[in-house]
């Protein structure tokens, strides 16, 4: 039976199967190998939009992009962070590979608050996308409407960039919520099992539990642990 | 002899032209004429072949081709539909030339010669131009291409080129025909040999010429000039004139409109977008042609959906990268009707185009660079990154784009600088590949020790921390800490640190970068590893 399916499997080419995708779908490599393997697109997935939801800032939301963002550099490929929450510290970015002559940072948040905001740092967003020779947007934001979403995924489409959206998500259970986005990421800290408390070793490497929310080209979500 | 610049002047007339400008059902009709009023009667103008073989001629007498041929059908020639269709077709020439000039009522001058090297040679110009006229704009036509204007148009309209016909060209496209002259004596010879009377000069004029025994314009040309401007006036020998001075160019080129604005009325009123989407095609089909022919290139459109008895219903569509990509565009106006709820049937669909700007040809997505795919020299890469950042800075000010740099330095807060704008521009792009390479270098002989640990957000400024019973709160957590780093720097300046550094985390699992100021004793948060 099997091997009959697998004669038509290979013949067809009308036939796949949904979890072969990876292969046929080309993505940039996370540098986590046990990250890249869930990944439909074998890594971040080219010309799309990716969502990253984290709890709260340190939990290594960024050490997650760090590996692509230094391969980016390294192609001359540009990275584009909007109102990243804190200042992007340049000797920790040039210690983890990071060409810093490609990173560029966007103030779109301006000093008098108005409902602008978010339009500023989508615009900044959009235009960066578009942009021939980008690598990858970074864009720190609270909600995003899907209509948005959309829209910054056609820039994406239309220079083969990645967009990451970063939104914050309340600690428990997964978010119901529903986004456009190609790639939907939810991280959690896993707490090591003993508390370390000797201040003289280095810190122990730190996990993280990052779970598909939502992945185009699969139906399958997984989650896995990862060491940043 | 003053060296002047090789012209080729392209007439292009219609012969069948108020015939052909008519609607369909005339164009289909077997034996149809125009009649234009002459002296109080109606005058024959134009005849479809089936009517010319029955005997008719321009320039009869209605009645007489009535006798002729009893089943014609006659319209009469409307000279503003005429001229109307002239400058569509002018403003479609202009693709070819940006030199066209309308002859009414039925012809166009074109000059080539500074389009010949854009289309390889007149050959591949000539058959592009005669298959658009066949295929799309269906009208027959008469081709001359001389050095002289008014040449190209006298031979195009008298001398009777081959007429290529639509019907024909469209079963045959390359089956082409087109007087060509290339020089000026050439010219002369083929001019010479016309008759005076089948130039299109005045009746009596020409009863004069032959009473005195001129039959051909080689004639005139012999006779001597103070003769011929006693005997027939200036007007005559300034004609002659213009027809062998290439010089003598129209004195009124063809301008097209500079706005857009297309529309598109509905028979019945329409309720659904999906509906409108293919019309929106069709006129952005039509702003594509319009920003082609003149080399430009849109910044910002304006789509008006027209309701009865209400004023419409616009929205507005800015490119931020100038466009006249049509998949582009049309890409754009879906996505804003996407959500789009109408508010009242429609009647009609209005596309204008408000802001142009000249085409560049590296704007578009010529450029695209993938990491799969082309990659591209890196100054027009860079270039694009300049004009991105001059955007950005044009909307969120200047000092809202920055880039970072490291600084050797032990105090963290003084470890980093940052510049507004690119670091480096265009110009210096290439020169700092080597700098970069030996920093990379630098990096890998680093790789065996690992760097003192450092967190990749730092705070503007140390945040306090909550010290208590040997415990440090942040956010009302504990912290647990580990690996300390002692920084002591800075006496010389003013600015002296002396601080233990701790890698420190939360309960739900956040990692800091804190220190206690050994001064003080107090406890600060100075970064984030995120």
């Amino acid at each position: 039976m099997n091997s009959k399916l697998d004669e038509l499997l290979r013949r067809s080419p009308l036939l796949w199967r949904g979890r072969d995708l990876k292969a046929r779908a080309n993505g940039l490599s996370t540098g986590f190998k046990e990250l890249d393997r869930i990944l439909p697109a074998g890594g971040w997935p080219l010309g799309a939009i990716v969502e990253i939801m984290f709890p709260q800032p340190g939990v290594g939301e960024l050490q997650l992009l760090l590996p692509a963002i230094a391969d980016l550099g390294q192609a001359e490929q540009w990275v584009v962070l909007i109102d990243p929450p804190f200042i992007p510290y340049a000797p920790a970015l040039e210690a983890a590979g990071v060409n810093l002559e490609f990173v560029l940072a966007v103030r779109a948040q301006r000093a008098a608050a108005s409902s602008a905001h978010g339009r500023d740092r989508l615009w900044s967003m959009e235009q960066a996308l578009r942009t021939p020779g980008c690598g990858m947007v970074l864009c720190w934001i609270d909600a995003v409407a899907d209509k948005a979403v959309r829209r910054l995924q056609l820039a994406a489409e239309s220079a083969c960039s990645i967009g990451v959206l970063f939104t914050s998500c309340l600690p428990g259970p997964a978010p119901l919520s529903f986004s456009p986005a190609a790639l939907r990421l939810w991280l959690q800290a896993v707490m090591p099992g003993g508390g370390c408390s000797d201040s003289r070793c280095r810190p122990v490497a730190r996990r993280l539990l990052v779970q598909v929310l939502k992945a185009r080209g699969s139906s399958v979500f997984r989650h896995v642990e990862i060491t940043v | 002899m003053p060296i002047t610049r090789e012209r080729a002047w392209l007439a292009v007339w219609f012969p069948c032209f108020s015939l052909q400008v008519q609607q369909q059902a005339v164009r289909d009709a077997v034996s149809c004429a125009s009649v234009i009023q002459r002296h109080g009667q109606q005058v024959i103008l134009d005849v479809s072949a089936s009517a010319r073989a029955a005997g008719v001629e321009a320039g009869m007498p209605l009645s007489a081709a009535y006798v002729l041929c009893p089943d014609m059908q006659v319209w009469p020639a409307d000279f503003q539909c005429q001229h109307a269709w002239l400058e569509r077709l002018a403003e479609w020439a202009m693709r070819y030339s940006s030199q066209v000039s309308v002859q009414p009522p039925d012809a166009l001058l074109l000059e080539l010669q500074g389009s010949l090297r854009l289309f390889a040679g007149r050959g591949p110009l000539l058959e592009d131009l005669a298959g658009t006229l066949a295929v799309h704009w269906r009208l027959d036509h008469v081709l001359v291409l001389t050095p002289v204007p008014t040449a190209s148009l006298l031979l195009a309209r008298y001398a009777g080129g081959v007429v290529n016909t639509a019907s024909a060209l469209c079963a045959a496209p390359g089956d082409m025909h087109c007087l060509q002259i290339e020089s000026l004596t050439e010219l002369r010879a083929v001019l010479g040999a016309l008759q005076v009377n089948r130039v299109g000069l005045q009746p009596a004029l020409v009863e004069r010429l032959r009473a005195v025994g001129i039959r051909r314009l080689q004639d005139l040309w012999r006779l001597p000039v103070a003769g011929l401007r006693q005997r027939f006036g200036d007007q005559l020998l300034q004609w002659l004139d213009s027809l062998v001075t290439a010089e003598k160019t129209p004195s009124r080129y063809f301008r097209p409109e500079e706005v857009f604005s297309a529309q598109h009325d509905f028979p019945v009123e329409v309720r659904s977008t999906v509906l409108l989407l293919p019309v929106i095609d069709k006129l952005v089909t039509r702003l594509v042609g319009f920003l082609r022919d003149r080399d430009m290139m849109v910044e910002k459109l304006q789509l008006e959906l027209i309701h009865h008895h209400a004023s419409p219903t616009s929205m507005e569509v800015v490119f931020s990268l100038p466009s006249r990509n049509r998949q582009r565009i049309l890409l754009l106006i879906q996505q804003q009707m996407e959500n789009m709820v109408l508010p009242l049937p429609v009647t009609a669909v209005r596309l204008s185009g408000e802001s142009f700007c000249p085409y560049q040809a590296g704007h578009t997505d010529l450029f695209a660079v993938t990491l799969s795919g082309t990659v591209t020299a890196a100054a027009s890469k860079m270039e694009l990154w300049q004009q991105l950042v001059e955007q950005l800075q044009a909307r969120l000010g200047r000092q809202a784009v920055l880039q970072f740099q490291p600084v050797d330095e032990h105090r963290p807060e003084k470890a980093w600088r940052h510049l507004y704008g690119l670091a480096r521009s265009v110009a210096v792009a290439a020169g700092s590949r080597a700098l970069r390479k030996q920093n990379s270098r630098r990096r890998r002989t680093q790789d065996g020790v690992p760097g003192p640990l450092r967190p990749v957000w730092l705070l503007p400024g140390p945040v306090m921390l909550r010290y208590a019973r040997g415990k440090v709160y942040y956010h009302g957590q504990v912290l647990s800490l580990s690996a300390a780093e002692r920084i002591e720097s800075g006496w010389w300046d003013g600015e002296e640190i002396r601080r233990d550094y701790y890698y420190a985390t939360s309960r739900q699992g956040a990692a800091y970068w804190i220190f206690r100021d050994l001064k003080s004793a107090r406890w600060y948060l100075h970064g984030v590893f995120a």
